[in-house]
């Protein structure tokens, strides 16, 4: 029996973009949503799994999307357990430049977040390709990766919904100094974050960076998982998730933001799972990026750096959870003379 | 003779792209800025694990901080057209690799702690790296939002002299080891690439709200496309001084320039 739960976002999802990046450069003040959230639903709070992968599967990982990368799927597995093995127990991230074939690639890993990210370095540094396969030629590059990933059981096409990726754009201009010159699009770059009930999830997920001549020029993958089971088409929590019925609509928070924060810019709204610090859980937040803007006294308007903060959809007047680093908290006295 | 003489000319053009044998930094960080009286609220610390990288292959600079940073290190000193009392020559423009943290805007970096009256200043108006009085910085890295807007470079940021510029199109987050992260990555890859890779989200999180810029310069689109795509701090390609840029209020020469970023159409810059 499905009852009304998460599946239910999926009814009132939308997509509203009034300052998405554009292809000519323009943008507007931004307010993006890829989802809203209404007050009265059940929704699932999972208990985050540590991400552990052994070195013959991040391996087998890097081979499938190394081959994508490179255009060359015939590469020797060893070619990888080689690769891994140089770096076996790392906690921290490791990098590497290897060559494929004919192919430059640089290849990165954070095993502590699980998150891989291969750049086809001879792709990337062709900074004026003539040819152009435009938003729809690099949708469907974005399409055939996610199918191939699936095929390779790297990802469950389940989890992953092409349509609600956010596209962003590479953009190139060069000319002489004096010279304003209009920025080419050089990359379509798809933000594909992996869905649990139909709700994105920050922490996991892919992006895809199409070339402007349709070739692949990077894939970043990975990130966090949640303990679940999934009954009949909708992930359960299991372990210490709970459910709960969520009493908060993203319409008030959009509100109660915009009035107590009226200097903010650059404003992102978005509804997401995210993984809560210091908790070991991955909540449903409706999750504002934004930054704090104000006038320095000496007439300039300064703006400080952006933070994403995460508001409750269970408490309708608990403080935003800070998802950022934290202001440093030590002040020093200045000492310097000179 | 020639082939020899055109032999010589290429190792001494590597060596200046290349070598260097104690390459300098300079940072400015401004952390606690709150009531510190420039109107700004307090920071993330995201320079220390940058300081720590940088110390651990010798490189040799200073940090300062808070109170301790002050917009005269970037405002250029010749006169005082850029500024009261600037004295780049013995800081940002006294090292190879210059950073800023702080607050930003369009074309512009905004110190926390006045000094000299002054709390921020445009790229154009007051920072002259690269030229005039010091003319040793190669890199600069903006770690606050919109100093890079695309739609500024031509009035702003192409009065810098410096090889490699780095910072961002529009609003940003950084994390704390991010800029760090993206020095140490640049031991296997360009800059360009690094700043790519470790700027647009911090690790294990995926919605891109960042758009980093990275502006490069040379005498012709050749060149400022070999710097964007090759330029590496820890490799020390294109650390050293761009040399031949205009001396104390001298206009600015004609060169070429190269600028890629991410746009994911924040805005937020005025």
């Amino acid at each position: 029996m499905i009852r009304q739960r998460d599946v239910r976002w999926l009814g009132i999802a939308f997509f509203a973009c009034l300052g998405c990046a554009k292809p000519d450069g323009g943008s507007e003040p931004v307010m993006t949503s890829s989802a809203l959230a209404v007050a009265g639903t059940s929704l699932a709070v999972f208990e985050a799994k540590q991400p552990t992968r052994t070195s013959d599967d991040l391996s087998a990982r890097l081979r499938t999307i190394v081959g994508l990368v490179a255009a060359n799927s015939s590469v020797a597995p060893s070619t990888f357990s080689d690769l891994v093995g140089r770096h076996a127990g790392a906690a921290a991230r490791w990098a590497e430049k290897i060559a494929i074939g004919a192919a430059n690639l640089h290849v990165e890993y954070y095993p502590q977040f699980d998150d891989l990210r291969v750049n086809n370095l001879d792709v990337e540094d062709q900074l004026n390709p003539s040819a152009d396969v435009g938003e729809a030629g690099a949708r469907a590059v974005l399409s055939s990766v996610v199918a191939k990933l699936a095929s390779a059981n790297i990802i469950a096409a389940s989890q992953y919904d092409t349509s609600t990726a956010e596209l962003g754009y590479t953009k190139h201009m060069e000319g002489v100094s004096t010279e304003t010159v209009v920025p080419q699009v050089l990359q379509y770059r798809f933000t594909l974050r992996r869905r649990i009930n139909g709700i994105d999830f920050a922490n996991a997920g892919m992006r895809v960076v199409v070339h402007r001549d349709g070739r692949l020029a990077a894939l970043r993958i990975g990130g966090g998982d949640v303990k679940s089971i999934v009954t009949a088409g909708v992930e359960e929590p299991t372990g210490k998730g709970y459910r709960f019925n969520s009493v908060v609509d993203s319409a008030a928070i959009i509100s109660r933001f915009a009035k107590e924060t009226p200097d903010a810019r650059g404003v992102r709204h978005r509804l997401m799972y995210v993984i809560m610090p210091g908790t070991g859980m991955v909540e449903p937040r409706h999750v504002v990026f934004s930054a704090h803007s104000s006038d320095d006294g000496h007439g300039d308007i300064v703006i400080a750096r952006a933070t994403h903060a995460a508001y409750s959809l269970a408490d309708a007047s608990a403080a935003p959870v800070s998802l950022s680093d934290p202001p440093a908290s030590t002040k020093t006295k200045a000492t310097r003379t000179q | 003779m020639r082939v020899i003489k055109a032999a010589t000319v290429g190792v001494v053009l590597a060596m200046a792209q290349y070598a260097w044998a104690n390459p300098t930094y300079l940072i400015d960080d401004n952390l606690s800025n709150n009531g510190a009286g420039c109107g700004e609220v307090d920071l993330n610390d995201v320079t220390s694990s940058l300081e720590n990288s940088l110390n651990n292959i010798s490189w040799s600079g200073e940090r300062w901080v808070n109170g301790d940073a002050w917009p005269q290190d970037f405002m250029e000193e010749c006169s005082s057209n850029f500024g009261p009392n600037g004295f780049d020559q013995y800081e940002a423009d006294n090292a190879n690799f210059s950073v800023f943290s702080g607050h930003g805007n369009t074309g512009l970096i905004a110190w926390g702690t006045p000094h000299d009256g002054v709390c921020a200043m445009t790229l154009a108006g007051g920072v002259r790296l690269g030229s005039m009085s010091g003319a040793m910085s190669a890199t600069s890295v903006y770690a606050s939002c919109c100093t890079l807007n695309a739609n500024s470079l031509t009035s702003q940021a192409n009065f810098e002299w410096t090889r490699q510029q780095l910072g961002f199109h529009d609003t940003c987050e950084i994390g704390d080891t991010d800029v760090s992260d993206f020095f140490d990555n640049t031991y296997e890859t360009s800059n360009k690439n690094a700043w790519f890779n470790h700027l647009e989200d911090r690790p294990g999180w995926f919605t891109g709200d960042n758009s980093p810029v990275v502006w490069s310069a040379g005498v012709n689109s050749t060149e400022a496309g070999n710097v964007e795509n090759t330029a590496s701090l820890r490799q020390q390609i294109y650390v050293t001084p761009r040399g031949s840029g205009p001396s104390c209020n001298q206009g600015q020469p004609a060169f070429w320039y190269s600028a890629t970023y991410i746009d994911h159409g924040n805005g937020g810059c005025s």
